[in-house]
């Protein structure tokens, strides 16, 4: 065995004392404090679920660390989780509780069912509904029907199928197209048709104008700016199949056959096809533009979806909205639901959304990022803004309880394509749209 | 060593019907096991309660419900069954996946026999690369092999069409197209199941007793007599496994059709439509309803196609 040396004993002698002293000198802890002490040093880990998506990672690379200051009993663990498996494990996570802490979420996700058994009612930890609604566009908080004005979920980002367009700047210069000037939609459909190229069979060959992938969402637009209407709330009973339905129909299916913008064989995906410069116009959403100028190298800009010429009232239908949700779990767990709070608002924070519209192109429901100085600063900041505040006073949520609107869509599809008539289409969207609100409101009642 | 598998009193009766001297016997049996048996089948019988007893049953008890996950489960009886039988969507699935499944096996298998056959001609190692060049396809991740196909299906730059038009020949939509989604990506799944079925029907080729043939050649008969009256009745029991595992198979095919689908309903299988029931329409009661049909079809179908061809397993 070694043997200690004096100089060695006198070290640890001389540290054990110094150590001791520290420890005399140190403020006596009271009963008061003792708790709140605990509290600060108890570890928390904190479970976050979010859309594994590059942008959001990027996000999170910055809200983590900034959160993680203030937080340091705090450990965070983001999991990054797939959008179609985000989508599968979340509602049966939470009905097994073993959901994260923070989730994130689509709206449409959650219609069909009772959100207020789905997340935390936040409404007061989050600063109350009022001054939420004044620090953000209401309409971020009407995707989804909520009793009470209770605020479950906090909007984080919009990308805004079919209430935004974003066009191929290059083709719009080469046609002189001025695309930050459209009046009305038809306006758009007349670029459209400028900047369609077609081979000398007369097969479209690049698309002006193409709705391949926000037809639907356009319909419920066109049929609300023409005065008429597709769902009931109150009485939840669908209606597509109206004169007015068939007026909205008629304008989206003449693109295709009367002004031919697009083309149903020129491309198998339109977000591909924008891509490969096939598509002038499109109304994927707004956030396709900073993917086209960063990603694909395509120059790319966007603009608010305009009104009908002959619109009775300027109303956009802007699909879903991304936000997070806390489980109900924090409920019982103080500590945790304070930092779980914390890192929400700070997820929704101007910080953290200024660093998001530096790389992301659609819009966010936070009117104060857009009065921020820093606004002109980042990449996307500027676009978004102009979009953000085109759009939010106009959009309109149905609030329907219908989680699945594919086979809608589908059929509406098959009428664009002329595989059917639009009255049959519109009758059997109606038809299942009317099942599902059915089945959904039987469950909420159970 | 005794173990209850072992007693001629188990042997495909339930102990309902056995005598009760009998049943004392197999209980006594039973105590006098040895501990190692007893732990084994409990270990089995306990994996297998937890993968299948009772996710099976839950999804008996659901589909008599209409539930979300959240909400309460509500008890709606035989509505969901009946409510498929005129729901067009489920006729316009199963319609699909019937079509998918008789053109992917029927032509998938014979391909993979002629192929098959082509190989067992060949002797020594050209057999093995060859199968092994075959075989590729199959341990390639389906993921990859339907993103590497979308990319060649491009109607617009896409391999397929630009190669038809260097040939002067006219363009195809392919996934963009109604009326040709569904066989484009029947195609896919050939080409991608086809390695499997070259190397069982390859492996039961060669195990028809070569002097089975000489025998034959002696007697005069060509190479397709020999293929019909030699080869095909001896691998009968291949082609009747790749048969039912085939429609058990494409039946539950989800992932070509929910990866790289046609427009509108041109590609909706059962399959899919579950899944869709299920995690988008949150409708789990339903989509359990519609996932049992497809269990009684498939359990329905393999029984026909065994009593059909006879086929007694040796083992």
């Amino acid at each position: 065995m070694q043997k200690t040396s004096r100089r060695q004993f006198l070290k640890v002698s001389a540290g054990m004392g110094a150590a001791a002293l520290l420890a005399a000198c140190a403020p006596v802890a009271t009963d008061m404090d003792a708790g709140s002490a605990d509290a600060m040093e108890e570890p928390i880990d904190l479970v976050v679920w979010y859309q594994d998506w590059d942008g959001a990672n990027r996000i999170m690379g910055w809200v983590q660390p900034e959160f993680e200051k203030d937080h340091e009993n705090v450990t965070v663990d983001l999991q990054a989780i797939g959008y179609g498996d985000l989508l599968n494990k979340m509602l049966p996570s939470i009905a097994s509780g073993t959901e994260g802490d923070v989730m994130m979420m689509y709206t449409d996700w959650v219609v069909a069912t009772d959100i207020t058994r789905v997340f935390l009612d936040i409404t007061d930890a989050a600063g109350g509904a009022a001054e939420l609604e004044e620090k953000m566009w209401p309409a971020a908080f009407q995707a989804v029907e909520v009793p009470g004005n209770k605020v479950y979920y906090l909007p984080w980002l919009a990308g805004i199928r079919g209430a935004a367009m974003t066009v191929n700047m290059d083709h719009c210069a080469e046609a002189g197209v001025d695309y930050l000037n459209f009046g009305t939609y038809e306006d758009v459909v007349d670029a459209g048709i400028a900047m369609t190229q077609t081979n000398d069979e007369g097969k479209v060959t690049r698309s002006g104008y193409s709705i391949a992938s926000s037809q639907y969402q356009l319909l419920w637009t066109l049929i609300w700016q023409l005065g008429g209407d597709f769902f009931d709330k109150e009485s939840g009973v669908w209606s597509h199949d109206s004169e007015v339905g068939a007026a909205a129909a008629q304008i989206l299916h003449d693109v295709y056959h009367v002004h031919k913008t697009v083309d149903f064989e020129l491309f198998t995906n339109e977000y591909e096809a924008c891509t490969q410069q096939l598509v002038s116009i499109w109304g994927n959403g707004a956030w396709t533009m900073s993917v086209m100028t960063d990603v694909a190298e395509v120059p790319a800009d966007n603009i608010v979806t305009p009104p009908l010429a002959n619109a009775a009232e300027y109303v956009l239908y802007p699909q879903h909205v991304a936000g997070y949700g806390l489980s109900k779990r924090l409920a019982e767990d103080a500590p945790k639901l304070e930092a779980a709070v914390d890192f929400a608002l700070l997820i929704v924070s101007n910080g953290a959304l200024l660093q998001a519209l530096d790389f992301y192109s659609g819009v966010v429901p936070s009117k104060g990022v857009y009065n921020d100085p820093g606004i002109g600063d980042v990449k996307y900041g500027l676009v978004s803004k102009r979009v953000a505040e085109g759009m939010w006073p106009h959009a309109r949520y149905p609030q329907d309880h219908v989680a699945q609107q594919g086979p809608a869509a589908a059929e509406f599809d098959r009428a664009m394509r002329q595989e059917i008539s639009i009255q049959e289409a519109l009758s059997n969207m109606d038809a299942y749209l009317q099942e599902q609100e059915d089945q959904a409101r039987e469950r909420l009642a159970a | 060593m005794t173990t209850l598998q072992d007693s001629p009193a188990s042997g495909g009766q339930s102990l309902a019907h056995i005598p009760a001297a009998r049943r004392d016997s197999v209980w006594r049996r039973f105590r006098r096991a040895s501990p190692f048996a007893l732990i084994y089948s409990a270990a089995i019988l306990i994996f297998y309660t937890i993968i299948f007893i009772i996710p099976f049953g839950t999804g008996i008890w659901l589909a008599f419900q209409n539930w979300d996950f959240i909400t309460n489960p509500k008890f709606v009886g035989l509505r969901n069954f009946t409510k498929a039988f005129t729901d067009q969507y489920f006729w316009l699935a199963l319609q699909k996946t019937v079509l998918f499944s008789v053109v992917e096996i029927s032509l998938g298998l014979t391909i993979a026999l002629l192929f098959a056959l082509a190989l067992s001609q060949i002797i020594g190692k050209w057999q093995n690369i060859y199968l092994s060049l075959y075989y590729l396809p199959v341990i390639t991740p389906l993921v990859v092999s339907l993103y590497l196909w979308r990319w060649l299906y491009r109607p617009t730059g896409g391999a397929f069409n630009t190669l038809l038009n260097s040939l002067g020949l006219p363009e195809q939509p392919f996934l963009a197209s109604p009326q040709q989604a569904l066989w484009a990506i029947t195609v896919v799944i050939i080409w991608a199941h086809l390695g499997t079925g070259i190397v069982l029907f390859l492996a039961g080729i060669n195990d028809v007793p070569e002097s089975l043939f000489e025998a034959a050649r002696l007697d005069g008969a060509g190479f397709w007599q020999s293929f019909y009256k030699i080869t095909l009745p001896l691998i009968r029991p291949v082609l009747v496994y790749q048969m039912v595992v085939s429609v058990i198979g494409t039946v539950q095919m989800f992932e070509a059709f929910f990866l790289i689908p046609g427009p509108g309903f041109s590609t909706r299988t059962l399959a899919l439509y579950t899944y869709e029931l299920g995690f988008r329409a949150l409708n789990l009661g339903y989509g359990a309803a519609v996932s049992l049909i497809i269990f009684v079809i498939l359990l329905g179908a393999t029984v026909f196609q065994l009593r059909r061809w006879q086929i007694e397993w040796e083992h």
